[in-house]
């Protein structure tokens, strides 16, 4: 029986609008040779609201909301949903550090030397490869999530969301493993 | 030595004791339901209803068939509530599946993973709930509470190994008694279940899986299509990106070319 309702749904459609974003926009910028500089920059702003509203939607659906920080105290490989928990932090916080790094460029220009600069726009741009890693695993990882249950077919294919990146044939073959 | 239960349906009666003496040892709420035209009740398992007795009806041509199947956790080896947890609260002692009420945090991913349906997260509680094989009447050298009010013995405790082998025993006089389709249910399913059934017919014909699978089989693979399919979007994307930055290119040229001439 899924229990799962609006504000999951919400949330994956949230969560694949920030990943997404920065995916699209840093495959822009990287094709275009740093021609998309601030696309990328609106998509990395952007994406933390999106992402910090869905992971609230997420927190608000738990039977027990307040017990949340149990899944960041524990890392359990075979499970998505505490391996998307840590995706999701670490995806957040490497866009604020990116964030803070872009704003203080211009201050920093003023006030340090430009050794300084340097070291640090060649950190947001080492951040930013490491970004677009977690920005795919934002996308993909709710994908595993919903394959990963024992749903009967009818209710797995609303589950199989088309927000995640999994190819559908594939998570359709797997629902149509589990039992009618 | 490992404990199981052995639920023999050739043996109900579907009087439901072990419904009501689980609610009542464990102090869970009745809840509230309709007629709908069956001795089947409550309609389902819930967050307060841990184990029930699910009916089954056939009738052909003026003949009428009852199945009844006790319906609860089956304690599995290889369960998957433990392995999707991200909290690690549902867990393996020994060899029962216990939820720890303090430590869920109620998202509900085990009541999807379950392949059996026995798990369930409701209101009020919030947390997933399910049967606890009574591991506070195990521990202390009583046998559970379903099993201790089965008036027929279709519910019996003990040492594993001795259940199935009193199951195969079963099995084969049902067999010789014209259930052609007789079989032992859970003595190899996920590694073995902690609830073994003697069934009279096919496990599809008592809403049991026929080939059960751990929710976690295909984890490595899903994660694998996921990240490949973000890699294969980047890919083609790049592809055509410099097809196109090549034919503008070569437009333009032809273009400098054409205006040289003239």
């Amino acid at each position: 029986m899924i229990n799962w309702g609006a504000p999951i749904w919400i949330y994956l459609w949230l969560a694949g609008m920030a990943g997404g974003a920065y995916f699209v926009a840093f495959l822009d910028d990287l094709f275009t040779r740093g021609g998309s500089r601030q696309l990328v920059r609106w998509a990395t702003v952007l994406g933390i609201p999106l992402a910090v509203i869905g992971v609230i939607l997420l927190v608000i659906d738990l039977g027990h909301p307040i017990r949340f920080w149990h899944l960041l105290v524990a890392f359990r490989v075979l499970s998505p949903m505490s391996l998307g928990s840590w995706i999701l932090l670490v995806w957040v916080g490497i866009a604020v550090i990116m964030t803070i790094l872009w704003w203080s460029e211009q201050p920093l220009a003023l006030m340090a030397s430009e050794g300084t600069v340097r070291s640090a726009r060649r950190a947001t741009r080492f951040l930013s490869w490491f970004e677009l890693i977690f920005s795919v695993l934002v996308m993909a990882y709710t994908g595993v999530l919903l394959a990963t249950s024992n749903l009967p077919y009818g209710q797995a294919q609303f589950s199989c969301h088309p927000s995640s990146l999994l190819p559908l044939p594939l998570q359709e073959w797997h629902c149509s493993l589990s039992p009618p | 030595m490992a404990k199981a239960m052995l639920v023999d349906v050739s043996k109900c009666i579907g009087c439901r004791s072990c419904q009501v003496a689980c609610k009542q040892w464990h102090d869970l709420p009745a809840v509230s339901t309709k007629q709908e035209g069956t001795y089947e009740n409550p309609p389902e398992l819930s967050a307060s209803t841990w184990t029930k007795i699910e009916f089954k009806e056939f009738g052909e041509d003026g003949t009428f068939r009852w199945l009844f199947r006790k319906h609860q956790c089956m304690h599995c080896t290889e369960a998957s509530c433990v392995e999707v947890c991200p909290t690690g609260a549902v867990a393996h002692h020994d060899e029962f599946v216990e939820i720890n009420q303090e430590w869920c945090i109620g998202c509900g991913y085990c009541v999807t993973a379950c392949p059996f349906g026995a798990v369930h997260r409701e209101p009020p509680k919030g947390t997933a709930r399910k049967c606890v094989f009574c591991i506070d009447r195990v521990t202390n050298g009583l046998e559970p509470a379903c099993a201790k009010a089965c008036p027929t013995g279709a519910i019996q405790f003990g040492e594993r190994a001795d259940l199935v082998e009193a199951a195969h025993r079963r099995v084969q006089t049902l067999i010789a008694e014209g259930y052609s389709n007789a079989v032992l249910y859970g003595e190899n399913e996920l590694g073995g279940l902690g609830y073994l059934y003697v069934l009279t017919d096919r496990p599809s014909v008592f809403n049991l899986p026929e080939n059960p699978e751990v929710a976690t089989s295909m984890v490595s693979a899903q994660w694998f299509s996921g990240i490949g399919t973000a890699v294969l979007l980047a890919a083609v994307s790049f592809w055509l990106f410099f097809k196109r930055k090549k034919r503008i290119e070569a437009i333009q040229q032809s273009k400098t070319e054409g205006g040289a001439e003239e």
